[in-house]
């Protein structure tokens, strides 16, 4: 019976899931940021900032305000610095989402792209999105995501010099562009 | 003669619609695209008639047919497999990049599929029984197979037409019938012989049927698509030339110091 139920769901959630695929996507907007000029959209800008998102995370400040702050101020000012945290999260993922897009535009369009390279994206998309749920669950616990935060903004700093390489290699063969 | 009993007449109004869709393939020409099918298809339909034969000589319960039924099996099965090759690569084989990597992970999946389908039917008793575990793992592949060509090919955004949609839907449907099928003939709920095959039967109707309307609509031969759309081309282009003009700015700054 065990057997039955098993094979029975399987199918019938595998069959569902390829009749959703098969389905026309919705349009939905691909483009990760709204901006006058798509090309800026695609590689990341938030990572940037990251050395004086560090500065939020510095235990000096919480010991600081501990010292010379009321107990009502330094809840307030985490309560903030969570907040501002987890928008900076929020425009990491956006800066992912924009390189993960030029990715694929680069797959789908290069000739000599090796299975290699693609595997090397995709596991950086995974780990990504490993530390992305790792950040956003230790900024819930109350728990500084400064170290997973450095490593996303380290591995869309690879992921952009990877795609620009990529790109710069790309030699489309003729007649592969559209006019 | 004699009237025709259900199943003889259900196995003869298939066998109708084998040679229908055959047809319409041929009309189509689906040997210039996919040409796995295409020989699947007639396969099929000369089975079928060897099936069909044997059946009105011996009847739906006799021994010759059940034999002829159970060995002409992994033949339409290996078919099959050629037939989930040949749509995998239809479909992707035109996107160079992405064909490199998911030609590795489909045969990857595949192989260890088949292997895990092989392992886990190996001490199953009798021909047929083993047959029916076997098939039953190699349906479940196929559905998984084809699935993650699905993923593939809705993540990189490359657009499946017809009549490979329409293909794939027949594929994954009959598969599925027959994993759930063969799970109720092989579990503890007693199905008999006759519903188990009347149920098989019905199902690869419905995918012939889904096949005979993908294939209905005139379609042209795929062509290369144009790679880069100009749109996707700017973006791309406009994208790397910022970064190089940022790269440059900095580089120039570092100069003046």
């Amino acid at each position: 019976m065990t057997d039955l139920f098993l094979y029975g769901t399987l199918a019938l959630l595998l069959l569902a899931a390829a009749i959703r695929l098969l389905l026309p996507r919705a349009s939905a907007s691909e483009s990760p940021r709204s901006t006058n000029d798509p090309s800026t959209a695609l590689f990341p800008v938030h990572c940037r900032f990251f050395p004086q998102m560090r500065q939020l995370f510095s235990t000096e400040d919480a010991a600081f305000l501990a010292a010379h702050g009321s107990p009502a101020l330094l809840r307030h000012w985490r309560a903030d610095r969570r907040t501002v945290a987890r928008l900076y999260l929020s425009s990491l993922r956006e800066d992912f989402a924009g390189l993960d897009r030029l990715a694929r535009i680069l797959a789908r369009n290069s000739t000599r792209l090796e299975a290699r390279q693609q595997s090397q994206v995709v596991w950086l998309n995974l780990r990504f999105r490993l530390l992305h749920r790792l950040a956003v669950a230790q900024i819930l616990l109350g728990l500084p995501a400064d170290r997973e935060m450095q490593r996303m903004t380290r591995l869309l700093g690879s992921l952009s010099g990877r795609l620009e390489k990529v790109a710069l290699e790309m030699n489309p063969a003729a007649g592969t562009i559209t006019p | 003669m004699g009237t025709l009993s259900f199943s003889q007449a259900l196995a003869l109004f298939l066998a109708v619609v084998e040679i229908a869709v055959l047809a319409l393939a041929s009309v189509r020409r689906v040997w210039k695209t996919l040409p796995y099918l295409f020989i699947y298809l007639a396969l099929v339909v000369a089975i079928e008639g060897a099936r069909w034969f044997v059946l009105v000589k011996s009847g739906t319960g006799s021994r010759s047919y059940s034999w002829t039924y159970w060995l002409t099996q992994p033949a339409l099965l290996a078919a099959r497999a050629a037939v989930l090759a040949d749509v995998c690569r239809a479909s992707l084989s035109f996107y160079r990049g992405v064909w490199q990597m998911t030609r590795y992970l489909l045969g990857g999946t595949a192989a260890i599929l088949v292997v895990l389908a092989f392992a886990r039917t190996v001490e199953k008793p009798g021909f047929v029984s083993y047959l029916l575990f076997a098939e039953r793992e190699l349906e479940v592949s196929v559905v998984v197979i084809l699935l993650l060509l699905l993923v593939v090919s809705r993540y990189y955004g490359v657009e499946l037409g017809q009549p490979l949609k329409g293909i794939i839907l027949g594929l994954v449907f009959y598969s599925s019938v027959v994993v759930i099928n063969t799970s109720i003939l092989i579990g503890p709920l007693a199905l008999s012989w006759p519903v188990f095959s009347t149920v098989r039967v019905l199902a690869y109707l419905a995918a012939l049927g889904m096949w005979g309307q993908a294939l209905w609509v005139p379609f042209s031969q795929p062509e290369r698509p144009p790679l880069i759309p100009s749109a996707e081309f700017e973006i791309a282009s406009g994208a790397v030339d910022q970064r190089m003009r940022e790269l440059n700015a900095r580089i120039l700054q570092l100069m003046k110091r």
